[in-house]
């Protein structure tokens, strides 16, 4: 009887015959190249592509285990202001958030990101290492972009004593040479970039836009809203309407003073459901999102795997560096309408 | 470099006996064979169009930098390398969600067909969504990715004998689901 419901299944594959289209199948051809024209192949390297978060947004975590925030509740400083809740805290949150001027969009975040090295063959073992990843975006208000990220190999922790162990027999990684891509079609919280400006000014109509493009659940709700504030090609009109978003959205709790793995202090809020606890930082006096926090409860057994992704700067820019390699296989670098600083 | 064939995938010449001067040659024909099968996989596991590109971009670039670790023949340790992806994917702020989400839209019913076949199809996927992630993965890698309980065990890092038991359980849990689902199906 299984084998039958086996073979009925195999005829049920959603992705048959699937393949990447025209534009994706040259990009991808396109990234062989670069590997090839750029770098030697490699023994065991670090290996995080570049382009995992192309699509993902400005502000998409990745994981982290030990790179815990530490609270500070009650902390405040004399003379802040104290918002009395997480609402009060989320309707500073549409505070105008882009600085500077230029076709750019600029963000530079820093991520926590989890590797997992070695190899089982030949009697070795696999270890899981945190390495510290900074991503910076240039994005172009019709989604053309150019992405640089950085590894920071130097400051890798390990979640166990056992992985640490295993890193120092594997040996060091050499850390691969920042290299600007292409970003061709980027989105920010599900929602192509190009089409931020669109986007409905209406909680209502917002909320349902965004789960529309996939936030199906509460969570992901949130971390879309937030990728979304964090942008500035955000319009300040939605800004609002994401604020409100936020505010009404259930489960959230106004933590206190949080200080975040840089340091940064700030008001925190958190969403929590029984798998997960999204928190977001905001900066006390400006409002602004400093950071989100992830902390899923049910991933492993006995532990909590928690994400930073930390805002470090944003804003507008004159400039963008050039990509490699040089031609986007839809067409030339992005150039933002008016570029010319 | 396109539109590789799967018929290439036999001409796929071993990466060590790239021990040569021809890596270039060789990481190539691996991707011609195999870039369509990475991207298979990550459709089927809720990627959407840029996710996938991400997951297969993510693969070759682990192969290239890692290639004296890339085994002859390369299957199925591109599928390993791509569950990682995915995996590291799911644990990210977002992207977790995302992905969680879409999986779940990529197999949950669509409804609203009426054709006899349709039904079926959608209520064997419904009972799919159903089980484990791990039962789930176990029983899509052995019918949609066509491996062996050997390959299997590759994949998830397992002994082949504990695949085998794997699959045998995830098989019976996929025949108790499915038959609830069809009986549903009937009541309609």
């Amino acid at each position: 009887m299984t084998a039958d419901l086996l073979d009925r299944l195999r005829a049920a594959d959603p992705a048959a015959g699937a393949t990447p289209s025209t534009d994706r199948a040259r990009s991808l051809d396109a990234l062989v190249e670069a590997l090839v024209s750029h770098e030697p192949p490699g023994p065991a390297r670090s290996a995080r592509a570049e382009r995992r978060r192309l699509t993902a947004g400005v502000l998409v975590g990745a994981a982290a285990c030990a790179m815990a925030a530490v609270p500070i509740l009650g902390g405040d400083r004399p003379g802040a202001v104290s918002p009395a809740s997480a609402a009060a805290v989320l309707e500073r949150a549409a505070a105008p958030d882009a600085s500077g001027s230029g076709p750019w969009a600029y963000t530079k975040t820093l991520d926590y990101v989890s590797h997992v090295r070695g190899t089982r063959r030949g009697g070795g073992t696999t270890f899981v290492t945190i390495v510290p990843t900074t991503y910076e975006l240039w994005l172009a208000a019709d989604g053309r972009g150019v992405m640089r990220t950085t590894t920071d190999e130097a400051a890798a922790t390990y979640p166990t004593e056992a992985d640490r162990r295993a890193a120092k027999r594997a040996g060091p990684v050499p850390p691969p040479a920042p290299m600007p891509t292409t970003v061709r079609q980027a989105t920010v919280g599900g929602i192509p970039a190009r089409g931020l400006a669109d986007l409905p000014t209406q909680p209502a109509a917002l909320r349902e836009r965004l789960r529309g493009a996939g936030a199906a659940s509460d969570q992901a709700l949130v971390q879309r809203a937030a990728m979304l504030l964090a942008s500035p090609l955000t319009p300040a009109d939605v800004r609002t309407a994401l604020a409100e978003v936020l505010r009404t959205a259930p489960g959230a709790r106004r933590v206190g003073t949080l200080t975040d793995p840089r340091g940064r202090s700030g008001e925190a809020v958190e969403f929590s459901d029984e798998a997960w606890d999204t928190l977001l930082l905001f900066d006390r006096d400006s409002g602004r999102l400093l950071g989100i926090r992830s902390r899923g409860k049910r991933e492993l057994p006995g532990r909590t795997i928690e994400d930073w992704s930390l805002i470090l700067d944003r804003g507008l820019r004159k400039r963008a560096p050039e990509a490699v390699p040089p031609a986007a296989p839809s067409g030339p670098p992005p150039t933002a309408p008016g570029a010319g600083g | 470099m396109s539109t590789p064939a799967p018929a290439l995938a036999a001409a796929v010449p071993r990466p060590h006996a790239a021990d040569g001067p021809d890596h270039a040659a060789a990481f190539r024909a691996l991707y011609v064979a195999h870039r369509d099968a990475i991207w298979r996989y990550a459709v089927r596991r809720g990627a959407d169009a840029a996710a996938a590109e991400d997951v297969v971009s993510e693969v070759f670039t682990v192969a290239w930098r890692r290639w004296t670790d890339v085994p002859a023949p390369a299957l199925p340790w591109p599928y390993g390398v791509a569950r990682r992806v995915l995996a590291n994917e799911r644990r990210a702020a977002g992207r977790r969600a995302a992905l969680d989400d879409r999986l779940a839209a990529a197999v949950a019913p669509g409804g609203g067909d009426p054709a006899a076949a349709v039904a079926e199809r959608d209520a064997l996927l419904a009972a799919l969504a159903l089980l484990s992630p791990a039962d789930r993965e176990v029983l899509m890698l052995a019918v949609w990715e066509d491996l062996d309980s050997d390959a299997i065990a590759t994949v998830l890092g397992c002994r082949p004998g504990t695949a085998r038991v794997r699959l045998h359980r995830a098989r019976t849990r996929l025949a108790r689901v499915a038959a609830t689902q069809l009986i549903q199906e009937d009541d309609r």
